[in-house]
């Protein structure tokens, strides 16, 4: 399968001589979710602003859906179409009073016609379930309502590639369970290829087909979930955790002595080796 | 701030923003025009009731917004009313330097018709903000024209007065909860440093809003969607009538 991006030797610093990002390469796949895992300034949000030629990094190839992309005016135009960014703190995207024009902002700057633009606005607010936040002023909205509004906006314009920066990050439990369902649909029926930076490692499992792991401006690791939670002490040294079932797992497998394969990090599957091991005694 | 909550619950809010722009400005002009007692209250009267009757909003709400305008109106009134010197018509008075200081029916009746004519000028621009949120306004004016520039700063200050605001309230808080605000010198540092750390931060933000704009494809405009507002004919033909009215009243009483 053809990846829908492929970045080699991307490099990023800031003009205050801060080197963010350092020999950057990556291939990302259709319909897949990625998760990006790393501590505080890893590189994670400097990253995904190159992707959407926010900044513009140096790099020895970035193709997405196979073109190059040069950082040219047009291209940028092109990218910032293709690949949405949800930022961490929706107060810093929304900037409409009006929830149903923010969400328009982005297909706006599209020049597509009104009528395409109300049908996406439409469409977005449904997958989000923002519909009956329509009229509401964007400042009286929760935290959680916002996020879900921001995501709204990113969605209109019907991006080929969703990058969400630290989704859960804020949420109560409620709101998590919202923003997961969301996520789902994005997968699952409208088939996109979404890029999450997470420190909610319980979710991982979950919802990523592949791990990226960030550190100082380095991807130092990757692979599936399953590949990464077997090495435990890699991922603590990169100031970052296991699962908390895969924690336990691992425990009773290293104190109890538990016969347990690999390294279950969801529920379900750490529920199979357990009931395995009754079965066995 | 309340004002703005209300306005999302009125009635009239859907009801296109240049008619209940263009009748504000009319009726404000006339009222300011005429200056007279009887068309200035009947012009507050009109404006209560269609906040009331039409926009449906509580009468307690609609009378509290007028609570903060009535007290400096009054402040201000008061110093029209006095008047200096040895007139011998005054209908109290004392004397301070051996200058009369004081009030008379006519210095009264003057205060009296500033104090309507100005609270019933009020009455028309509250008329528009109880019943029109800001964003409508600025897309009436857009229809009228005015600098697109203009229009996008208004919408972005109105926008993030309230994260500020809401930044200023969690500095606060934290200051106070470690005694900030506990003495009077201790009250004056804490503030500047909340001043100066709101700022700083605004500014911080202002560059991550731009980003988060830029990524969603910014050129320069903040294009959206236009609303699509009821609109109802007769607000136009209504709005000049009863100004006409008003006006006729007044021709017929000054004669």
């Amino acid at each position: 399968m053809e990846p829908i991006v492929k970045v080699k030797g991307l490099s990023y610093t800031y003009p205050d001589g801060t080197k963010a990002l350092n020999n950057v390469g990556l291939e990302i796949f259709p319909s897949n979710t990625i998760a990006f895992l790393g501590g505080n300034g890893a590189g994670k949000s400097t990253l995904f602003k190159c992707l959407n030629g926010i900044l513009k990094p140096t790099c020895d190839l970035y193709q997405f859906q196979g073109e190059e992309v040069d950082y040219s005016k047009k291209s940028i135009a092109k990218l910032r179409e293709s690949v949405g960014i949800v930022f961490q703190d929706p107060d810093i995207q929304l900037f409409s009073a009006n929830v149903y024009q923010d969400i328009s902002f982005g297909p706006m700057n599209m020049h597509l016609t009104n009528d395409e633009v109300r049908a996406r606005v439409e469409r977005a607010m449904k997958a989000t379930g923002v519909e009956e936040l329509k009229d509401r002023p964007t400042h009286f909205l929760s935290h959680g309502q916002k996020k879900r509004v921001a995501i709204a906006g990113v969605l209109a314009m019907e991006p080929k590639l969703i990058i969400l920066d630290e989704p859960t990050a804020g949420l109560d439990p409620k709101g998590v369970s919202e923003l997961l369902n969301i996520l789902k649909t994005l997968k699952e029926e409208l088939n996109m290829v979404i890029l999450i930076a997470t420190h909610d490692i319980d979710i991982v499992p979950l919802y990523a087909d592949y791990c990226y792991v960030m550190d100082e401006g380095k991807l130092v690791f990757s692979g599936s979930p399953e590949e990464i939670f077997k090495e435990p002490e890699r991922i603590r040294s990169l100031s970052l955790r296991l699962p908390r079932i895969a924690h336990l797992m691992e425990i009773l497998k290293k104190e109890d002595g538990l016969d347990i394969e690999g390294m279950p990090s969801t529920i379900s599957e750490a529920r199979k080796e357990i009931l395995k091991n009754e079965k066995r005694d | 701030m309340r004002m703005d909550r209300l306005a999302f619950t009125s009635k009239l809010k859907g009801e296109d923003p240049l008619e209940k722009l263009f009748y504000t400005v009319l009726t404000l002009f006339v009222c300011i025009w005429a200056d007279n007692l009887l068309i200035s209250c009947m012009v507050i009267i009109v404006n209560i009731f269609l906040s009331y009757f039409k926009g449906g909003l509580p009468l307690s709400s609609i009378l509290k917004t007028f609570k903060a305008p009535l007290t400096f109106l009054f402040l201000g009134v008061i110093t029209v009313a006095f008047e200096f010197g040895n007139s011998p018509d005054y209908l109290w008075k004392m004397e301070i330097f051996g200058i009369y200081v004081g009030f008379h029916n006519a210095s009264l009746l003057k205060a009296t018709h500033l104090f309507f004519k100005a609270l019933g000028a009020v009455s028309c621009l509250f008329f528009l903000s109880l019943n029109t949120p800001f964003k409508d306004i600025l897309s009436a004016l857009e229809r009228l024209k005015l600098p697109r520039l203009f229009l996008d700063l208004s919408e972005l200050i109105y926008r993030f007065i309230f994260t500020l605001l809401g930044t200023a309230d969690k500095i606060y808080l934290a200051q106070a909860s470690r005694q900030g605000y506990g003495s009077f010198v201790q009250s004056y540092k804490s503030m500047g440093l909340l001043i100066a750390s709101v700022f700083t931060k605004a500014y911080k933000r202002s560059d991550d809003v731009y980003e988060a704009l830029l990524s969603r494809g910014y050129e320069g405009d903040l294009k959206v969607l236009q609303e699509e507002y009821r609109s109802n004919k007769m607000v136009y033909p209504l709005a000049i009538l009863f100004n006409l009215f008003l006006i006729v009243l007044k021709m017929l009483m000054e004669a």
